[in-house]
């Protein structure tokens, strides 16, 4: 196969391409022979497997970088936990010593003397 | 059958009465002892006035007998009064020494009490009443400590009885605790206890041995009973968390 009839089928291909003063100068050597369902399937499925190519190369990239700038997570070993066994409705008996303490009146003096007179006397008493 | 069941009632019923009359006795007495010392005390007051006002026989006379109903009656309330706070100190049922020392000084002031109001009778005189009033003076001085003491030996023994419950709570939930005590939280639950335990104790007996060497020749009473009520209200403080682990041990950690 020419050059030249490669560089028909990529004109053919790609009528772009005859814009391109380089292309112009292109003579290679060996281009298939390929049927026109084939040279279909290339025009589309070039581009296509090039962008998604792309995408994916792009993807992973990124996450690449994206590694280089966020440490990556610890996840702590799970804390040893009981499960607790509360009953709802369960009341403990020791609440009313706790009732008892917390009303427990710690001020002194307590209780107060009554207050009497205790210098009853007819006459003056002496001063101690 | 119903013979029966009327004599079990009328044992049960006069059982409570005896029970609840033993109780209150002190308390109703004081109660009415002040009462009459107050109008009593009224009267002379009146009495007193006019005999200063007027010194007359018959006014003295009317004066020193209201004098003397006074001061029975206030012996009386003294010594009822004394009675209750006794009473109080010993209804929790707590053998300590700072305890047993202040029942038995309260018993002793009581009774002196009891006894001045006897002696009381006997006023008849102007001197007699300036007499006794004196003696009583001087002794009443020497009571002050007694009573201080007594006053925070009742507040102890309310704390050491609460003690005394938390130690009860404690052994009958240990047991219970079996299958999960060696798990981290009931382990840290049972130390606590431990913990505050110790301290309360602790303080209890230093409250108690700064209450046994107090003076009052050389310390401030005022001071005592800010210092002491400090005391009080950290043991009480202590009590409160040590109470509140047993609870939650008991409530989340056995299984009912």
């Amino acid at each position: 196969m020419s050059g030249t009839k490669v560089k028909n089928f990529l004109l053919n291909l790609y009528p772009e391409l005859a814009r391109l003063k380089r292309f112009n100068q292109i003579t290679t050597t060996i281009i298939p022979s390929l049927t026109p369902r084939l040279k279909k399937v290339m025009r589309w499925g070039i581009p296509i497997v090039t962008v998604l190519f792309v995408i994916l190369l792009g993807t992973a990239i990124g996450s690449w970088l994206l590694g280089l700038f966020f440490p990556e997570k610890i996840t702590p070993t799970p804390i040893e936990f009981i499960a607790p066994t509360t009953t709802p409705s369960y009341q403990s008996p020791f609440l009313p010593l706790k009732r008892s303490i917390e009303e427990f009146n710690p001020a002194l003096p307590d209780p107060l003397p009554p207050v009497f007179d205790d210098k009853i006397s007819l006459e003056p008493l002496e001063e101690r | 059958m119903k013979k029966f069941f009327l004599i079990i009632f009328t044992i049960v019923f006069l059982f409570s009465a005896g029970v609840v009359l033993a109780q209150s006795t002190y308390l109703s007495d004081y109660n009415f002892q002040l009462d009459q010392y107050r109008k009593n005390y009224a009267e002379y007051t009146n009495f007193k006035k006019d005999y200063d006002d007027r010194p007359t026989l018959n006014n003295e006379q009317k004066a020193l007998l209201s004098a003397r109903q006074t001061i029975i009656s206030r012996e009386l309330a003294w010594a009822n009064f004394y009675l209750v706070l006794s009473e109080s100190i010993s209804k929790p049922g707590v053998n300590y020494p700072l305890i047993t020392k202040a029942t038995t000084d309260l018993t002793g002031i009581a009774n002196y009490h009891f006894s001045q109001a006897n002696k009381a009778g006997n006023i008849v005189t102007r001197v007699d009443l300036t007499t006794f009033t004196k003696e009583e003076l001087t002794v009443l001085a020497t009571h002050r400590l007694s009573v201080t003491q007594a006053q925070t030996a009742n507040k102890l023994a309310q704390l050491i009885k609460f003690q005394i419950d938390a130690k009860t709570a404690y052994d009958s939930l240990v047991p219970k605790l079996e299958a999960v005590k060696n798990e981290v939280v009931v382990k840290n639950g049972l130390d606590q206890v431990q913990t505050y335990s110790a301290q309360i104790n602790t303080q209890i007996e230093a409250l108690a041995k700064k209450t046994t060497d107090f003076d009052l020749d050389e310390s401030n009473q005022s001071q005592f009973y800010s210092d002491a009520g400090e005391a009080l209200r950290g043991i009480r403080s202590l009590q409160n968390r040590l109470v509140a682990v047993i609870i939650d041990l008991d409530t989340n950690y056995v299984r009912h």
